[in-house]
């Protein structure tokens, strides 16, 4: 005879409910492939992750039940809407409004009910059981699920992290791309593993790829300081789709828990080893500015002094090799220098004469088409190096110094052992009418008469120098949000700021429309550096999330797309952020620039002093 | 005290004090247009100013309805308040096409479709009435019918639509007309500036419309097609994944003449010709018009081949078919007329080469190779091809990081 039920087992069963009670143990293994409940299969997959590479991972095929995640994927295509996001570190479609709730609510699926199976599934205690029997990663946490659906379609990646936040003990990602069809490696989307120079800075180059197919898992044991990976820009117009999630550490009250695991988990996160000195070693380039000599300060500040300051004609004569003329035009200087005042950032288009201008542009062309690309560090060969580590950014540059290998016994010699070398542009092999020019353009950047120029602009005396010349490649290349140091001033005399220029020189952008539309990347964006309240900013606000070309957005101080022959002069204070966005493969072409920094003293004292000296 | 540099954050902080005050203004000021007029003309010139709004929507991403109302609402003014003497038929063109171009915005009521098309029509044969010899108005009138076609016309037909009722063929007839008299009138009156891209937009309009007969019917078949959705990505076409069946038509239904005949592919690729060929008399070659042309032709030459050289192969290598001719076709007369054809369509691709876009090349390369099948097997020729096409593809696969691996292996392998 049936019972009635008490209020109280029905509230019961609607907590089971939302804790994915309601399927017994044969229901769960049903929605798996059963295969991989095989000892025989968890021993041969336990064995190689044990012994893979660059760090422990693994991955599934056919992990479950074919019809069910077909079931899955029909679900998610239909019921759910994504949106595109982009940062300095990604650009993917993510899940967001679940018909008509706003966000993905995943305590109610009841419209999606093969998704509701599959998290039950993944979050069930035998899967569990059997992720931390191969991984040999502990006991792994049944309460906490934490899931979220992508999609990677043409253009969209995520660049080098290693997944370090809170209790995550093991990182996962299904993938759900078209089931009849096979994912070729040529569409890109692949998940990169890079293994580390030390614990905490990643290799320049990954060392072990995976490209994903229908119904496979890979996974990986979240490792601070070594669990680093991206995934690879997806290049045609199909769907990367995936859940990916993670397991945690069990917490107080769990199965597993284990006192003080979390905290040293959390001890060796890389949020907080990335702003350590310690390994800044690694970076390169630094930000390495050097000392202008004193006697040439002295010129600049005499140049400063003079009341009707600009270049005599024979001093021009140096600089019309190579600038435009209209430049040299006092009213024009002063209508630039106008602007910059005002601004604290000025654009000056078609800086280089055209004549000139015309040859780097072949020059760089041909670089592109008829040579071949470098794509792993080994590759690039003097004078370019590759910009390390990659979770900070990663392109080709000239510094004017001599080679070394990107490896801790090298870069130990470089930062602590050898001589320290000063950047000289004329020394840098120039293989190519490339590398002469641009060495050149440098050369004209570092000039006195230049700085000259620059004075006359900007009102500001550069007491330091430091000058690259950079090549981001597509499907490669790009910087995250960086801050400068907070004090920049060296000195009583010395402004809190840094005179930053950037001369792009990105030859495919003389046809504006190859960039203009930044679907490409490639563009440098300022961010202000302030909390998401607009107040001061916190250590826990993502300053990346910013809303590109929204103007809107008051956290965009800056964009600049990739440019032909276009230098951006800017006032840089310690409160903007900077950063490269990531060039996408389908890019018609490198971004191609020389960046410059300078600490600066105001002209406007010497001014000062010397008509207060005249006053008297 | 000297004035302290502030740097682009503080300074921003500090706008953002006077940014509340100037919202206002700001707002109003997001909507404005920046107009570009040529340096010779009058700016102050109300017709000079017409000119320059209509070449800022042309220019633009063509998506403003606010822009095209202006330049309506400016014609329907200078119509009324001027002078005949300074209505001229660039004038009339101007109206024709704008009213038409602000159709597409009304797609949703059949009836207000209708509507504009007959004002419009109205307003160029008022027009050209005036100015009957004119090219400029031709060409606008041929832009117009074109567009009709599609939005007032195929958009109200379904499976069921008969000949009798809807009379398409008809209509694209007329096009074709007004645009043979657009042609030789600027050709006559050697005006070869008005083969521009904007004029040229009249065949790419019509070949737009002979795909949509050709794909006629899909849409109605694919909504109960239980295919899976892909969503936000649309596949490329490589993997076979097109629904390449069509969609069989009654013999009287309103486009079952057009897509059973060859005769409006055979026009276009016709009037393209001689486009391109007065394109290269202008004075100011358009140098992005001419490769594109030349592109369009190639494809289209490389396309007809396609039939010929599949019977050509089945001859050639299926085993299982015996006998010595396909279709009425020998051997012989099918491989030559598929090397005619694609050394037609080479010869254009070639002329489309463009030293700074990788893709041309491959486009090249391709008709290269497709040439190449053409050919005895491992005859010098067909060597010869290979290796020249194997060339182009490594160049461009260099130039693209590797976006030709694929193609490239596959070519190789072979």
């Amino acid at each position: 005879m049936t019972t009635k039920r008490s209020r109280e087992s029905a509230a019961e069963e609607n907590q089971r409910k939302q804790l994915d009670t309601n399927f017994n143990k044969l229901e769960i293994l049903s929605f798996f492939n059963n295969e991989i409940f095989n000892d025989e299969y968890k021993n041969k997959l336990k064995e190689s992750i044990a012994t893979s590479q660059p760090y422990h991972w693994g991955h599934f095929t056919n992990l479950m039940d074919d019809t069910l995640l077909r079931n899955v994927r029909k679900e998610v295509l239909s019921e759910i809407a994504f949106t595109k996001k982009e940062t300095d570190i990604y650009k993917v479609y993510q899940s967001g409004d679940l018909a008509n709730l706003s966000g993905l609510d995943w305590d109610d699926l009841s419209r999606l009910p093969s998704v509701y199976k599959l998290r039950a599934a993944i979050y069930s205690q035998q899967f569990r059981d059997l992720v931390s029997y191969v991984t040999g990663c502990g006991k792994l946490l049944g309460v906490k699920t934490d899931m979220s659906i992508n999609t990677y379609t043409n253009g969209c990646h995520l660049l080098t992290h290693d997944d370090v936040i809170g209790s995550r003990r093991v990182s996962f990602i299904l993938y759900m791309p078209d089931p009849n069809r096979q994912w070729k490696p040529s569409y890109g989307g692949g998940l990169r593993l890079y293994p580390s120079i030390v614990p905490n800075v990643p290799q320049a180059d990954h060392s072990a790829k995976f490209v994903p197919q229908f119904n496979e898992m890979a996974f990986f044991t979240v490792q601070p300081g070594h669990s680093f990976h991206d995934v690879e820009e997806v290049r045609e117009d199909r769907q990367r789709l995936s859940i990916q999630g993670w397991f945690h550490i069990p917490q107080p009250g769990e199965d597993g828990f284990i006192e003080g695991e979390q905290e040293e988990t959390e001890a060796r996160s890389t949020l907080q080893l990335l702003q350590s000195k310690e390994l800044q070693e690694y970076d390169f380039p630094k930000p390495e500015r050097i000392d202008t000599k004193p006697e040439e300060l002295e010129l600049y500040h005499q140049y400063a002094e003079s009341s009707d300051t600009f270049l005599t004609t024979t001093e021009q004569s140096y600089l019309l090799k190579y600038l435009n003329p209209i430049y040299l035009i006092p009213a024009n200087i002063r209508a630039l220098r106008k602007e910059f005042e005002e601004e604290q950032v000025v654009e000056i288009k078609n800086l280089l004469r055209p004549e000139y201008a015309n040859l780097l542009q072949q020059a760089l062309r041909h670089s592109e088409l008829e040579q071949h690309t470098p794509t792993n560090s080994t590759e690039v060969k003097a004078p370019w190096k590759c910009a390390i580590p990659p979770h900070k950014q990663r392109y080709m540059y000239i510094d004017g110094k001599s080679q070394f290998e990107l490896n801790e016994e090298s870069i130990a010699f470089i930062n602590h052992i050898g001589p320290q070398e000063y950047p000289n542009f004329d020394l840098v092999p120039q293989p190519q009418d490339t590398e002469k020019m641009l060495c050149e353009v440098v050369k004209v950047i570092k000039s006195v008469l230049f700085k000259k120029w620059l004075i006359s602009i900007t009102s500001l005396i550069p007491t330091s120098e430091q000058a690259l010349v950079r090549r981001f490649r597509p499907g490669h290349d790009f910087i995250l949000a960086t801050p400068t140091d907070k004090n920049l001033a060296r000195s009583e005399m010395e402004e809190n700021v840094l005179l930053e220029a950037t001369f792009n020189l990105t030859p495919t952008a003389v046809n504006h429309k190859n960039w203009e539309h930044g679907e490409y990347g490639g563009y440098e964006l300022c961010l202000a550096l302030t909390g998401a309240d607009g107040g001061e900013f916190d250590q826990d606000d993502d300053p990346a999330i910013y809303r590109a070309n929204d103007s809107n957005d008051d956290s965009v101080l800056f964009t600049s797309q990739c440019k032909w022959n276009s230098l951006t002069l800017m006032v840089r204070d310690p409160s903007v952020m900077k950063f490269i966005k990531y060039v996408s493969i389908n890019a018609k072409g490198s971004r191609w620039d020389i960046s410059c920094q300078w600490n600066v003293e105001s002209a406007e004292k010497d001014k000062e002093e010397e008509e207060d000296i005249q006053a008297k | 005290m000297a004035k302290r540099q502030l740097g682009l954050g503080k300074k921003s902080k500090t706008n953002k004090k006077q940014k509340v005050e100037d919202e206002e203004t700001s707002a109003a000021s997001t909507n404005e247009l920046t107009v570009e007029l040529d340096h010779e003309v009058d700016p102050n010139d109300e017709f000079s100013q017409l000119h320059g709004l209509w070449d800022t929507y042309l220019g633009g991403e063509r998506d403003n309805e606010l822009i095209l109302n202006g330049i309506v609402n400016e014609c329907d003014r200078l119509l009324r308040n001027s002078t005949t003497d300074k209505i001229t038929d660039k004038f009339y063109a101007i109206y024709g096409v704008a009213l038409s171009e602000l159709a597409k915005f009304k797609t949703e009521e059949a009836k207000d479709v209708t509507a504009f098309f007959n004002e419009l029509i109205d307003r160029l044969d008022t027009g050209l009435k005036k100015f009957p010899h004119s090219p400029e108005l031709l060409f606008a009138k041929s832009k117009v019918l074109i567009n009709q076609v599609p939005l007032q016309y195929i958009s109200q037909l379904d499976l069921n639509s008969k000949h009798k009722d809807i009379n398409v063929k008809e209509l694209l007839d007329r096009v074709l007309q007004t645009y043979n008299g657009a042609e030789s009138k600027a050709i006559e009156q050697k005006r070869f500036h008005l083969f521009n891209s904007e004029s040229f937009e009249i065949l790419q309009a019509l070949d737009d419309t002979l795909e949509i007969i050709d794909n006629f019917g899909k849409d109605h078949i694919e909504a109960d097609d239980d295919r899976e959705d892909e969503g936000l990505g649309k596949n490329s076409d490589d993997d076979n994944d097109e629904n390449g069946n069509e969609i069989k038509l009654d013999e009287d239904h309103s486009l079952y003449q057009i897509r059973e005949s060859d005769e409006y592919n055979l026009w276009w690729r016709e009037k393209t010709i001689v486009f391109l060929n007065q394109v290269k008399k202008d004075k100011a070659v358009d140098k992005a018009l001419v490769l594109e042309l030349n592109k369009l032709l190639g494809q289209s030459y490389l396309k007809e081949s396609e039939g010929i050289t599949s019977i050509y192969t089945t001859l050639m290598y299926d085993d299982d078919f015996e006998g010595e001719e396909l279709e009425g076709f020998t051997k012989h007369e099918l491989q030559k007329i598929a090397q005619e054809l694609i050394g037609k369509a080479l010869k254009y691709l070639e002329a489309a080469e463009d030293d700074d876009d990788p893709e041309s090349w491959v486009l090249v390369s391709e008709a290269m190779i497709s040439l190449a099948n053409c050919y005895e097997l491992e005859s010098e020729d067909q060597e010869s091809l290979y290796k020249k096409a194997e060339k182009r593809l490594e160049r461009a696969n260099k130039a693209t990081q590797g976006r030709y691996q694929e193609e490239l292996d596959n070519l190789l392998q072979n």
